[in-house]
């Protein structure tokens, strides 16, 4: 009888535990858009831009796109968020050593969850700011990243740029 | 568009190069268009910019978010909300380059770095464009092509199509553009 109230008293405290519900803190939407502010400061390197999310075919894809709207690399997380994969890396990334950190670091940032009292990465640090911005530190190789989700400012659309006018640009070879 | 041939095109780039060695600052508005295949999406923002030949730049962006970043005297200066960041362009590569390609392309300079660039131009009616295929290795690697556009009658950049190697496409398109306009000096700094 004793094991038998032991064994509900677990079951039922599982239970409580399951029913938690932690919240990933990167988040991605399957018909539109999530963007974050995002800076990235190396030794010799910044790269201030955008970071925009979206799932497609249940994956998780993003990009980093710079503040002149350049693509810095884009990703891909797999729909559990236990692989990632790399595509499009600008030339002055795209080296081995890079991409393995950045792989790392992404896998890393979008498990984090609300949950997480402390960061799942032997040698990076995270930290919510107030602003509930998420910063990241890559102890090891001395980069910090810092997301912040974009305010988004509602503004009339000017439609401006017809068709006609893209029409007249089409360059025939 | 129709190719030009090689009497217009000399014609068209002699045009193009007097009217931006005379550019002593440009003022305007733009729309960025961000297209991204693996996002099934675009991303449109729109901002203001100004560009004094002093090799100072103010580019802020107003919509979907609020953003300011500023080139001055080496120093790029980024402010994003309350937040401001301040790095030397020449402690980092990575932003040289790429604030290189916007100037150049934006002040229509592109078409005079032969060394950078393969320069083919087109035209329709008063719309010119100089299509540009890069030579440089990391340029070749990042870019398919960047193609200028001008409208004649301004031999003024009013376009700029950035095409990635995977065929993602960057368009900025400048409106309302005033040149050598004085610029108060505080729009580039930040505060």
């Amino acid at each position: 009888m004793r094991n038998f109230v032991l064994i509900s008293v677990l079951m039922w405290c599982a239970m409580v535990v399951n029913a938690t519900d932690c919240d990933y803190l990167m988040h991605a939407q399957p018909d539109s858009l999530t963007r974050y502010r995002v800076q990235l400061q190396a030794r010799n390197a910044t790269l201030d831009g955008v970071l925009a999310v979206k799932i497609v075919d249940g994956n998780i894809n993003g990009v980093v796109i710079n503040d002149f709207g350049i693509k810095a690399f884009a990703f891909i997380i797999s729909h559990d968020r236990k692989k990632v994969k790399l595509q499009d890396v600008m030339p002055m990334l795209n080296h081995w050593y890079v991409k393995r950190v950045l792989k790392s670091d992404l896998k890393l940032l979008f498990n984090i969850t609300d949950c997480d009292k402390q960061p799942k990465g032997k040698k990076t640090q995270i930290e919510i700011l107030d602003d509930g911005s998420i910063k990241m530190t890559n102890t090891k190789y001395h980069i910090e990243y810092l997301f912040t989700k974009a305010q988004v400012i509602e503004t009339q659309e000017s439609g401006r740029e017809g068709e006609e006018i893209e029409l007249e640009y089409e360059i025939t070879e | 568009m129709r190719k030009s041939s090689p009497e217009e095109s000399r014609a068209m780039i002699t045009k193009i190069n007097s009217s931006a060695a005379s550019i002593r600052s440009i003022t305007c508005s733009f729309t960025q268009e961000k297209s991204v295949s693996m996002l099934n999406d675009k991303m449109v923002s729109r901002g203001k910019m100004c560009y004094s030949s002093a090799g100072k730049l103010h580019w802020e962006y107003i919509s979907p978010y609020s953003y300011v970043l500023v080139i001055n005297n080496n120093q790029v200066t980024m402010k994003s909300g309350a937040k401001t960041n301040t790095v030397d362009i020449n402690s980092n590569k990575l932003f040289q380059a790429i604030a290189r390609i916007m100037v150049s392309s934006v002040t229509g300079k592109s078409i005079n770095k032969s060394n950078d660039f393969d320069v083919t131009m087109y035209c329709y009616n008063q719309y010119w464009c100089a299509h540009l295929v890069p030579k440089e290795a990391n340029m070749k690697k990042m870019f398919k092509f960047i193609r200028l556009y001008y409208n004649s009658n301004q031999t003024m950049v009013n376009r700029v199509e950035m095409v990635e190697k995977n065929g993602d496409k960057t368009v900025i398109r400048l409106n309302d553009i005033v040149t050598n306009k004085p610029i108060n000096d505080a729009q580039f700094r930040v505060n």
